[in-house]
């Protein structure tokens, strides 16, 4: 049996994102459970939904660290002055280790963020990442798989400020060794 | 103990009754003598539908199991009692039960799943996507595309207010947004 009224893709969308009234949101919510075909529909794409729920980025906003602590994650912090060399260990009791790198931010429109080994070769390049120019911060999110990905390491995390037409800066340097 | 589970039945003969005639013939069979192939087929049948409302509400695949096991069990034990007054409204009384056990569940009184014995269980769902490869394919997609899924998924922002920090319609955010996830499912499923 086909559906008469099938809930295009959007609308599926809209609705795990959290984008329709409440109404709205009930009415789907009822549908899909009486609608076969369009909760099979909708099972094909929740999976992925829900894992960029719980998809954490590599550098935080405050929003975002604020969801991760609503979520009740173990989150461990460690705030690291700018060009400082420091040891960051990521305690065994925490899911998430929140890097907070200080820097002069308050004229900063846009900063990249790169983070290369010891010798220079390049482990990430993030480009136009959030920052708290008031509080001038940068949160790196480190989360425990990335030691397994990268083992303890030593590594340099640079900021770049991005001005436009002109060559970006940098800004600030930090040497991190994780363990 | 698990003693029966919804896909291990031969539900052929049950397939086909609407979702009223299900209800109908499970509360036939009352407490005393359960239909066990009917409510293998109701659990088979309503089992995804409602992992599906708790993954939309609860975030957390462990979490949605839980829900569709414990809602399941409440559905059935209400139709074997005779408290689904109307058969009809099958999906309905499904879905106040559902919402009663998110509440419960998201004000962290998340209950370990009791499994009776007898009692029919959800089917464990498909594997679900694997966050290394979601990560790989989140990293390929341009800048603005992944800002607009962070701020809608991670940071659960309103598409309105997303739409405002990065100078865009909320017309113009919601089609990046939909031309993203379609990108990244792709590139999930395998594709580019």
């Amino acid at each position: 049996m086909s559906c008469r009224e099938p809930l295009p893709v959007e609308v599926l969308v809209d609705y795990f994102a959290g984008d329709l009234s409440n109404t709205e949101s009930e009415r789907i919510d009822l549908h899909l459970l009486s609608c076969a075909e369009c909760s099979a529909g909708a099972g094909a794409l929740a999976p992925l939904l829900a894992a960029l729920y719980q998809h954490v980025p590599y550098v935080l906003s405050a929003a975002g660290l604020h969801a991760l602590e609503c979520r009740k994650l173990r989150i461990a912090s460690s705030v690291v002055p700018a060009d400082a060399r420091t040891l960051v260990p990521f305690p065994d009791d925490a899911d998430l280790l929140v890097i907070k790198l200080k820097a002069p931010l308050t004229q900063v429109a846009q900063l990249d963020c790169e983070l290369r080994t010891l010798d220079g070769h390049p482990i990430l390049a993030l480009t136009d990442v959030p920052f708290d120019a008031q509080e001038g911060s940068v949160q790196i999110a480190c989360q425990r798989h990335f030691l397994e990905l990268y083992g303890p390491s030593e590594f340099k995390v640079t900021l770049f400020r991005i001005d436009e037409d002109a060559p970006r800066v940098p800004i600030a340097e930090y040497t991190l060794r994780h363990v | 103990m698990r003693a029966s589970v919804c896909y291990g039945w031969d539900v052929s003969s049950v397939h086909d009754l609407t979702d009223e005639e299900l209800a109908r013939r499970i509360a036939a069979g009352g407490a005393a003598a359960r239909d066990s192939e009917a409510e293998t087929e109701l659990c088979h049948r309503f089992g995804p539908r409602v992992r599906l409302y708790g993954l939309r509400h609860l975030r957390d695949e462990d979490a949605a199991r839980d829900l569709a096991q414990q809602a399941l069990l409440v559905v059935l034990e209400a139709i074997r009692a005779g408290r689904l007054e109307s058969p009809d409204r099958l999906a309905a009384f499904l879905f106040g039960a559902c919402r009663n056990l998110a509440l419960t569940m998201r004000r962290g009184a998340r209950r370990a799943i009791v499994e009776y014995e007898g009692e029919p269980t959800v089917a464990p769902a498909e594997p679900g996507v694997d966050r290394r490869r979601l990560a790989t394919c989140f990293d390929g997609l341009p800048r603005r595309e992944q800002k607009i899924l962070t701020m809608s998924f991670h940071e659960e922002r309103p598409i309105g207010e997303i739409a405002d920090a990065l100078k865009l319609t909320a017309v113009n955010a919601r089609v990046i947004r939909h031309r993203a996830i379609a990108r990244l499912r792709t590139c999930v499923e395998g594709g580019a």
